[in-house]
């Protein structure tokens, strides 16, 4: 009973993701119009035929800024994402395998990284580079590596010591081959698990870092610029903020229930 | 226990330094020309580019512009707001209580829900009150705290006309009116992770021997709860208390921004807008101070809260 109806948990989240991602890839194609078209005869018009969640103050058209806005921040975290992932798992791993002064030097280089609280940090980082979403990102990006890092280079203090790593040193592998080859595979269960929830927590971020301004500039925009701009007209068009609000809900609530899936899964299969 | 809280006290001593090393190296990598900020942003001529930067000492080499800014730190003086022309120091200390207040206020509204909720979700364990308080979780953490804000605002405030949506007050009980509402969205925000931490205490302790006696010995439900479980429940909440300080001091950036409170958080904002250097170093020095400060104050707590942890 219990795991049929968290499976039905999972399965909605899944089924979710797919189709605000397919909205934002298809964007071009399934937007009604163009998201910066200006019509000031259709300013904050109302939800209707023509425009499905009506217009904002400048009368562009809701549902095809949603659908824009999510282009950029999915495409945003996913480089988020990709970019810590990348360089945190190089790191950690070469951190855990080898040892010795590159891995004290590393730890407590990130030692100081993670006095700061992360989203301060992302701040300061942002506010140095100046703004623009390539900066956000760069930004969350630094913040995410020393949490990816430390992930990585515990788990490979761990599989270092299993005799398939033995077994390839006796073959006389390179360390780059063990590591990568070897050693990685067997511990992406775990790093999937965190870019699956890393993922939700960039989209919060990378909203907050908009909604300040630090983010995404005009004309693009994201879902965190779209709340940003939504605060002058709440009073009398609440769905502007509420619309790109409960996107990046729908969208963090569905990939922490992922993360929470695959975790249970690994843990459920370490056990047996 | 008196000395190994100096030693630890000693051990921030680098961590502090190179942070703050961080700090004046990422602010001064900024691309953009502080002399020209100074000047206002207008187009200025060469001259007055110089005087400004031999009268703030920007040809100074960096690491002697460094030396300069922490040795000043250290005596309590962030330098001078570009901007304003205050004392960064006098302008963090302005607005530090308002921060406090709706730091305080929010994790106590956190915990108050946060741990009844979690108690009743681990004795319901796999019922629907526990499902229902799961998603209800999940759903607060996911939410921006920005969105709950402006949701809260427009509900309590607009609608129904509770409570004041904006700015602050004055007096302590108007103050705390106006706090009310960024506190609460605070709170939603860091409830999640209290609640998931009290519930997986919980349903440890109820599954433990000792717990599993005092039912056993037919004391009424509320006292094995209550007494029994809880108390040993509340330890590792303690540590994830003491860590969520770090998210509620950014918390309150976004927070303070989103209904005009005048704090700290909206202090670094601003600062950052309009790339006033002296604000921006101040301020995050002073918050990750008090981060790792914080931090060791909970390690402490921690022996006493939990009699079998000694530390010497």
């Amino acid at each position: 009973m219990k795991k049929s109806r968290g499976s039905v948990a999972v399965g909605a989240a899944g089924i979710l993701i797919t189709a605000i991602v397919l909205a934002s890839a298809l964007a071009p194609i399934a937007a009604p119009y163009d998201p910066d078209k200006q019509d000031l005869s259709a300013s904050l018009a109302r939800p209707s035929a023509a425009h499905v969640l009506g217009t904002d103050k400048l009368g562009r058209d809701l549902a095809s800024r949603l659908a824009y806005g999510g282009r950029t921040t999915l495409l945003s975290a996913l480089l988020v994402v990709a970019l810590s992932t990348a360089v945190g798992t190089a790191l950690g791993l070469a951190a855990g395998y080898k040892g010795g002064t590159f891995d004290s030097l590393l730890s407590r280089a990130f030692d100081v990284l993670l006095a700061f609280p992360a989203l301060l940090l992302a701040l300061v980082v942002a506010a140095a580079l100046g703004r623009g979403i390539e900066n956000a990102i760069a930004s969350l990006s630094v913040v995410y590596v020393p949490m990816i890092t430390r992930l990585m280079r515990s788990a490979c203090l761990v599989e270092r010591k299993l005799p398939y790593v033995e077994a390839g040193k006796a073959l006389g592998y390179s360390s780059a081959r063990i590591m990568f080859r070897h050693i990685l595979p067997n511990v992406a269960p775990l790093l999937l698990v965190q870019v699956a929830i890393d993922f939700g927590y960039s989209i919060l971020d990378l909203a907050a870092l908009s909604f300040l301004g630090l983010g995404v500039q005009p004309p693009v925009s994201d879902w965190g610029a779209m709340l940003a701009e939504s605060r002058d007209t709440l009073l009398i068009a609440p769905r502007l903020a509420l619309a790109p609000g409960l996107a990046i809900m729908i969208v963090v609530v569905s990939f922490n229930l992922l993360g929470d899936a695959l975790r249970e899964r690994l843990e459920t299969r370490k056990r047996a | 226990m008196p000395r190994y809280a100096v030693r630890r006290l000693f051990q921030l001593i680098p961590v502090l330094f190179l942070s703050s090393v961080a700090i004046f190296a990422i602010v001064r990598l900024s691309p953009s020309d502080p002399a020209i900020l100074l000047a206002g942003g207008r187009q200025s001529s060469p001259e007055t580019l110089a005087a400004i930067r031999a009268k703030y000492r920007l040809n100074d080499p960096l690491p002697r512009q460094y030396i300069a800014w922490a040795g000043n730190a250290l005596r309590g003086d962030l330098g001078e707001s570009f901007r304003l022309k205050q004392s960064v120091s006098s302008m963090i200390a302005q607005r530090l209580p308002v921060t406090l207040q709706l730091i305080l206020m929010s994790m106590v509204l956190s915990l108050a829900v946060a741990v009844p909720l979690g108690v009743i979700a681990a004795a319901n364990k796999g019922r629907p009150a526990d499902r229902a308080i799961t998603a209800l979780a999940l759903a607060a953490l996911s939410s921006p705290v920005f969105l709950t804000g402006i949701v809260g605002m427009l509900v309590f405030s607009y609608y129904l006309g509770w409570l004041p949506a904006f700015g602050s007050g004055t007096g302590l009980v108007e103050n705390l009116r106006y706090l009310l509402l960024p506190s609460i969205a605070l709170a939603l925000n860091m409830l999640a992770l209290s609640l998931r931490v009290t519930r997986n205490g919980m349903i440890e302790a109820l599954g433990s021997n000792y717990v599993q006696t005092a039912i056993a010995k037919g004391l009424p439900r509320r006292t094995v709860l209550v007494k029994h479980a809880l108390r040993n429940a509340l330890i590792p909440l303690s540590t994830v208390t003491g860590l969520q300080v770090g998210f509620l001091l950014t918390g309150t950036v976004l927070v303070e921004y989103t209904f005009g409170i005048g704090g700290i958080g909206s202090l670094l904002v601003n600062g950052i807008q309009s790339s006033d250097y002296p604000v921006i170093q101040g301020t995050t020095l002073f918050v990750v101070a008090a981060f790792l400060l914080v931090n060791l104050a909970v390690d402490l707590l921690y022996a006493a809260i939990d009699p079998r942890i000694r530390y010497s």
